[in-house]
């Protein structure tokens, strides 16, 4: 990734606002060149790399990876469903009480685990991630258990398939600039600070704890507008959302994509996204398909598709200056 | 250069943009104006925990069109599949792909209620008709039915289970037992014969539920067997009915005096493959039973096995029935499937003068009126099988109450299991 490496006519930096161009342009045109289906999996895939970038923020640049993202992911799509299907609450209220349990949530759950580190993180991320599962599994009056929550509905000016897509597009993007935003940020250097070594910081004057906390409510409100996204979406809520898989795919796909950059967990989503989907339509096998994709990544690109195609990018570079 | 960057973008948007708005599904539908193809969309798990019983809805489905020709009053019928992977989030994105891109005139399927319901929710609102052959959750046809919903050639969870706790009272027993998994299905089955039973003066003197799945049932018989009632009643399903009767032959219950008396999965053919002779001797109640000697079930099971070298599953049974109504119902409006509010008045008219079933017609809610057979597994031709010893005609969802009465009760859940005599049958 260094300038040196590059030649002098186009720099870095411009190829990456190149490219996030190109991306911007090919998530506008898509809905008029593509078919009802595609879209629809494609609005998806934007939803799960929001959220996909909601753990990243923790995990790529804070060096905690949380489990249990799933359970805030899934408080808010309950908070959403509730307010829409046992009050009838309108969508002021739905939003307002989907991001307010989401915030909660975050905030209990960064509490619990903001004094714990590694493995210790992941036992107790991942068990909060089962509690919010399990409450789901059985909470019936609040979240109809096992049968979920239907009555939630799209607002009239994104009814269609294509207005939620783009609707989506846009609430990724401004995400994944705040999100920009924040890393690089003096509390983004600091977070990153704690990944490499907490008791240096802690030396210098910062609060690791405070840092912590604060680096897991943010976390946990780009989650919450994943859920929310994701509850307008399917127009259903059911204890599937809020199950250790989702966070477990959510996690595939930064590992995927590139831990710690900004447009690899959206890259990774839609790998997963369009296997599941579309994949399987041809390949009853697709689980095999996937499980295959994952060996290679690992055996060549470790730092995920965005890490290997910067590597390459980077010796072709070098290979055109040395001769 | 800069410039260029944003104007080459700012530009082409425009130029799209200005066009029109974009319309996937109106482009989608504009391909599929041909209309001598009837398409249906069958959802139904090929992966995950149900797979095997997918498995059996599909052949079902497939099995009925190739016996009897796939054309319907000049029409072609043709079906897309589905994997909905066991998970309502996927089945409702799969749903939506069948209903916005294949343009589906009739969805069927799936298997598991919660993805029933989320499916159910989204074609009524697309307005599409949808038969469900599998999916037994009470509610949707009754409080909370749907317009484009049917339950042709379905059964609800306490339909055969209410018969059951009237056949316990009449075979002498006074209390009972009940056993039942620790979710919607569970409740549903167990409060159909917690209710008849103790409208007519028995007594549940311990109410199990176990957790789906249950690895290990040895705690659950002890119990049992502490309570000593004189009949229990019990609601398994997939792996945790082979369970279940392994472990009642294991620890010997049959020797206690105990009788048991099970719904109609604890001993389905997609499970009793699995439990093989362990289950023989085993009386339940169901709405389908491959060993009734009629014509229209003996041909069926007959080439099912010839086709695929097992007994139907009551899934396989379900597909296949509901093909069968599919077929009358297309033939009835002609083929113009297009016009959804005849389509379903046709399906909702579907009489079956007999079936792998038996006799069916469906109720002024979509829910099918048929017989119930209290079944024996027994020897069969190929292995072990469920006869009917006693056939109850004409069974509704609401047995012997009145509708109105009924569905202002809730429905039955953990918390409310129809104790006690109300409403009087």
């Amino acid at each position: 990734m260094t300038a040196i490496a590059l030649p002098r006519a186009v720099s870095p930096g411009r190829i990456k606002i190149g490219l996030l161009v190109l991306a911007l342009l090919a998530g506008w045109a898509l809905p008029y060149v593509a078919g009802p289906f595609a879209v629809a999996t494609a609005t998806l895939a934007l939803i799960y790399g929001l959220f996909a970038l909601s753990i990243n923020l923790l995990a790529g640049y804070g060096g905690l990876l949380s489990l249990g993202h799933a359970g805030i992911f899934g408080v808010a799509a309950y908070g959403v469903g509730y307010i829409a299907s046992r009050t009838e609450g309108g969508y002021g209220a739905q939003l307002f009480w989907g991001m307010a349990a989401g915030l909660a949530v975050s905030l209990i759950f960064g509490v619990m685990a903001m004094r714990t580190r590694r493995v210790y993180f992941l036992m107790v991320t991942l068990a909060q991630g089962m509690i919010v599962y399990g409450l789901a599994q059985s909470l019936e009056p609040v979240t109809g258990a096992e049968n979920g929550l239907t009555g939630v509905y799209r607002p009239a000016f994104v009814l269609e398939d294509w207005q939620f897509y783009y609707l989506s597009l846009a609430v990724l993007a401004i995400c994944a600039g705040l999100i920009q935003v924040v890393v690089r940020s003096p509390f983004g250097l600091a977070l990153r600070g704690l990944a490499d070594s907490d008791t240096r910081l802690a030396m210098t004057g910062y609060s690791v704890v405070g840092h912590r906390l604060l680096g897991f409510v943010l976390s946990g409100f780009f989650a919450s507008i994943a859920g929310i996204l994701y509850a307008y979406n399917n127009e259903y809520v059911s204890p599937s959302v809020a199950e250790f898989n989702t966070s477990a795919q959510a996690i595939l796909m930064i590992i995927l994509g590139g831990v710690g950059t900004l447009s690899g967990p959206v890259i990774g989503a839609f790998v997963i996204v369009f296997v599941q989907n579309v994949l399987s339509l041809q390949i009853e096998r697709w689980p095999t398909v996937m499980g295959l994709i994952f060996i290679l990544m690992v055996l060549f690109a470790r730092n995920g598709f965005v890490g290997g195609v910067t590597r390459l990018w980077n010796r072709y570079v070098r290979r055109r200056e040395e001769p | 250069m800069t410039r260029k960057w944003v104007a080459l973008p700012a530009a082409a948007a425009l130029l799209v943009t200005g066009c029109a708005a974009p319309d996937p599904e109106g482009r989608a539908k504009a391909a599929k104006a041909q209309s001598d193809v009837i398409t249906v969309g069958m959802l139904r798990p090929s992966t995950g925990s149900s797979a095997a019983s997918g498995l059996d809805m599909e052949r079902g489905w497939r099995l009925f069109w190739e016996l009897n020709g796939d054309r319907v009053a000049g029409k072609r019928i043709r079906t897309v599949f589905e994997d909905d992977a066991s998970n309502p989030s996927v089945g409702l994105n799969k749903a939506r792909r069948l209903i916005t891109s294949d343009q589906v005139d009739l969805m069927t399927g799936p298997l598991l209620a919660n993805v029933g319901l989320a499916v159910a929710d989204l074609v009524d609102r697309r307005e599409v008709p949808m038969v469900l052959p599998v999916v037994s959750a009470d509610d949707l046809t009754q409080r909370k039915r749907l317009k484009h919903v049917v339950r042709l050639a379905g059964w609800t969870s306490s339909q055969t289970t209410h018969v059951l706790g009237d056949y316990a009272y009449d075979q002498g027993h006074r209390t009972a037992v009940t056993i039942c998994n620790d979710y919607a299905f569970g409740y549903e089955s167990c409060g159909g014969f917690t209710n008849t039973f103790t409208d007519r003066g028995g007594k549940v003197i311990g109410k199990l539920w176990n957790p789906l799945p249950t690895p290990d049932f040895s705690t659950y018989m002890a119990q049992i067997r502490q309570a000593d009632p004189e009949v229990v009643f019990a609601e398994e399903v997939g792996v945790d009915s082979v369970r279940f009767v392994k472990a009642w032959k294991e620890f010997g219950m049959d020797s206690t005096g105990i009788k048991l008396l099970a719904n109609e999965t604890v001993v389905d053919q997609a499970f009793l493959r699995s439990s093989k002779e362990a289950a023989l001797g085993i009386v339940s109640a169901g709405h389908f039973a491959e060993g009734r000697p009629a014509r229209a079930t003996r041909s069926f099971v007959d080439a099912y096995h010839r086709r695929y070298g097992l007994y139907p599953s009551y899934y396989a049974a379900a597909t296949y029935t509901a093909a069968q109504g599919v077929r009358e119902a297309v033939a009835a409006v002609n083929g113009e499937v297009t016009d959804t509010a005849r389509f379903l008045a046709a399906l909702r008219a579907v009489k079956l003068a007999d079936s792998a079933f038996g006799p069916e017609h469906l109720d002024p809610y979509g829910a099918p009126v048929f017989n119930t057979y209290i079944r024996e597994v027994r020897p069969g031709p190929y292995g072990p099988w469920n006869v009917p010893i006693k056939t109850y005609p004409r069974v509704s969802q609401f047995w012997k109450y009145d509708p109105a009465e009924f569905l202002r009760h809730p429905v039955y859940g953990k918390n409310y299991q129809g104790d006690g005599p109300w409403p009087r049958p």
